[in-house]
């Protein structure tokens, strides 16, 4: 049995590699057990938790379950949900991600995003909470939009949507979590980075939010915007978010101090 | 050039820099980024990188047919691919359909401008045998990183390419000509006239009718992306304007053309500096002194009076290097050779074979002082109040009608004459 680290065991999965360990392309990191109710599960709540959710990197075989890449085995106990993490800088589509999307083409109903891979996914017009065929937001090609990947398959275009589950915020708002973002700049960092960042109070962001008051939002296709006050410390906070990829912590905690001293 | 990975706000943040006089790296308007050189193992290896911007040069050198219409002058051609991985549009575009990005297009003009029509190889000094057999030199450059400025990166690269790659030594006998292998000779080095490299920069109009635009030095992919134009610069070790491309729709004011000038030059200067170094460093690598490959020699304008005198020491000074080659002898029967050095294979030693290249080096004068001059003169319109210039003597030996002209456009036009209306 690994040992857990979010929240709940697993169900419906026996892991034969202790979470975190390393997984090589095509070993079994687990195997799915039969849960219907003569062999366990009898109260249909724990039915319903018994889905197992395989992220990016999982692929299964019968009822085993193969790691297709090399990386760190991990496993969400709230979501019943594993995934082989590894840092690269090629985006491929998974379920849920929260991606930063370029408008590339514009169409009727739809639009297509860049997302960062190697194929771009749509984006239709209605998928903003409370967009209606008159009223719905206007993407011009070019457009930066924050949000989520609702269909990813390795045979089709992934599908995006700017639609938060839970929320009923509207996109007119602006207080959406999804939508349009303007104004402010980009990087492209590495995938590993990305996902550290969306680590709640993760040491980059905070170390850079105690110093200057900037809005960010972190797409795991490797995609940070970045909207400060002035061009200024928004080119500094691009700067010292794109170097934290390649610096070691304290040496990018020194670069960074180093870095605002010189610029105030 | 239009790249759909880039967003409008990053095309926007891009201009906003560059108008707050700061850049997206944090660098100043002018500054450029940090540049590497890495030569060899092999000769006329090159690798080039502009921090992010990584391109690669190899140059190989074969003896073939000369072209009917020029029987007696070697081959240089440079072949400029961009690969898949370099960039995200790159990438669209090589998946999308096998046609050729207009980066490429654009590099491999400028390439053409800068190497080949600003004759950085003496063609003719590439002739074995007059109509039979001449030197074919080709030069590979790939992109393998964008992230801007590729033209600079890649015209240095052809150029480190070209000055460390060796060719093998030949000895013309009467009918004969043998091409020794590396055990027998060391190979010679290539006929480098001048070496020009280039300097680019983005240009962003300043939003007013006849207010100088802002121009940046050495820009990064985004800001190349952002920007209403580029122009680029090739200059040599002496200072000479050896091309000029301007590139984009943004009319370019006059001033900004002379600060462009004014930058690159100072900035070709350190490039020649930092080629030097790297060739100096790669020759520090090889037991023997006659490795040694040759060196961009900066000389003042003023004193290129007679290049004949000053390539012949140049070539003097450095002997035949150790062979890499892996040159086959050709022992074909050939007709006499009209300007060949008659020498018997025996006796011959190693440094005789640089006699050779300088005898092949001095033939078809005529194209070099026409170059000279051409160069001279465009340099004195380029900067007419200049104070220490060329002699009076001088001027008056290489100048023609046009030089009293001191109008700015007239001179613009005749750079551009100077470097495409060379051959």
């Amino acid at each position: 049995m690994p040992k857990v680290e979010n929240g709940a065991a697993p169900v419906g999965l026996q892991f034969g590699k202790e979470m975190g360990t390393l997984a090589l392309p095509g070993e079994e990191i687990g195997k799915l057990v039969d849960t219907t109710p003569p062999h366990g599960l009898q109260s249909p709540q724990d039915q319903k938790r018994a889905v197992v959710r395989l992220g990016s990197g999982v692929t299964q075989r019968g009822s085993s379950l193969l790691s297709s890449k090399a990386g760190k085995v991990c496993f969400d106990g709230r979501r019943n949900k594993t995934w082989v993490e590894n840092n690269q800088k090629r985006y491929v589509p998974a379920l849920e991600d929260m991606v930063i999307g370029v408008v590339e083409e514009r169409h009727s109903e739809d639009v297509r995003l860049d997302i960062n891979g190697t194929d771009t996914a749509t984006l239709s017009s209605l998928a903003f909470e409370g967009a209606t065929k008159k009223n719905r937001p206007h993407l011009d090609i070019g457009s930066l939009i924050y949000c989520r990947i609702t269909r990813a398959s390795k045979n089709m275009e992934a599908e995006a949507s700017c639609i938060e589950p839970g929320s009923n915020k509207s996109w007119v708002g602006g207080e959406a979590l999804y939508g349009e973002l303007k104004g402010g700049n980009v990087i492209q960092v590495s995938l590993g980075l990305a996902r550290s960042l969306l680590v709640p109070n993760g040491p980059v962001l905070t170390t850079l939010g105690a110093k200057i008051p900037f809005q960010s939002a972190v797409g795991v296709n490797g995609r940070v915007w970045i909207q400060s006050s002035s061009t200024e410390h928004t080119v500094l906070l691009s700067i010292a978010i794109a170097k934290a990829d390649t610096m070691p912590a304290d040496e990018w905690k020194a670069f960074v101090k180093k870095m605002l001293e010189q610029a105030t | 050039m239009h790249d759909k990975s880039i967003s409008t706000s990053e095309r926007l943040f891009a201009s906003e820099c560059v108008s707050a006089g700061r850049r997206l790296d944090g660098r100043s308007l002018t500054d450029p980024r940090h540049v590497s050189v890495t030569l060899g193992p092999s000769w006329g290896f090159a690798e080039v990188a502009f921090d992010n911007t990584l391109v690669i040069a190899s140059t190989s050198v074969d003896a073939t047919a000369p072209s009917s219409e020029r029987p007696n002058e070697g081959v240089l051609t440079v072949v400029a691919d961009l690969s898949p991985t370099s960039s995200e549009a790159a990438a669209r575009e090589s998946l999308a359909r096998s046609g050729h990005t207009p980066v490429v297009t654009e590099i491999r003009n400028c390439i053409d401008k800068f190497v080949r029509e600003a004759r950085a190889i003496d063609t003719e000094a590439l002739c074995i045998l007059a109509g039979v057999k001449v030197w074919a030199v080709r030069v590979e450059v790939d992109i393998i990183n964008d992230d801007g400025n590729c033209v600079d990166a890649c015209v240095m690269a052809v150029m480190s390419s070209l000055m460390h790659a060796r060719r093998p030594d030949v000895t013309v006998t009467g009918k004969e000509v043998r091409v020794h292998s590396l055990d027998e000779r060391e190979p010679v080095p290539l006929p480098v006239h001048h070496v020009p490299l280039s300097v680019s920069f983005a240009l962003f109009g300043a939003g007013k009718p006849y207010e100088p635009d802002m121009v940046v030095m050495d820009p990064v992919k985004k800001e190349e992306i952002a920007s209403g134009g580029s122009l680029s610069f090739a200059f040599n070790a002496q200072g000479e304007v050896c091309g000029v491309y301007k590139a984009g729709g943004l009319p370019l004011q006059p001033e900004s053309f002379v600060q462009c000038s004014e930058l690159g030059e100072k900035r070709a200067l350190k490039l020649t500096a930092i080629l030097n170094k790297a060739l100096a460093d790669s020759s520090a690598k090889h037991p023997r002194a006659s490795l040694r490959p040759m060196l961009v020699t900066p000389e003042p304008v003023a004193q290129v009076r007679s290049r004949h005198t000053r390539k012949k020491d140049e070539v003097m000074s450095e002997a035949a290097p150790l062979s890499m080659w892996n040159a086959t002898p050709i022992e074909d029967t050939l007709p006499p050779p009209p300007s060949a050095t008659d020498r018997d294979p025996v006796k011959v030693h190693a440094v005789e074979g640089v006699d050779s290249a300088i005898a092949s080096l001095l033939q078809g004068r005529k194209e070099v002082d026409e170059i000279v001059q051409v160069e001279e003169h465009v340099e004195m319109e380029m900067e007419p109040e200049r104070e220490d210039g060329p002699k009076p003597t001088e001027i008056i030996e290489i100048s023609d009608s046009s030089s009293s002209d001191d109008d700015l456009e007239s001179a613009i036009i005749s750079k551009g004459k100077g470097s495409g209306g060379r051959r």
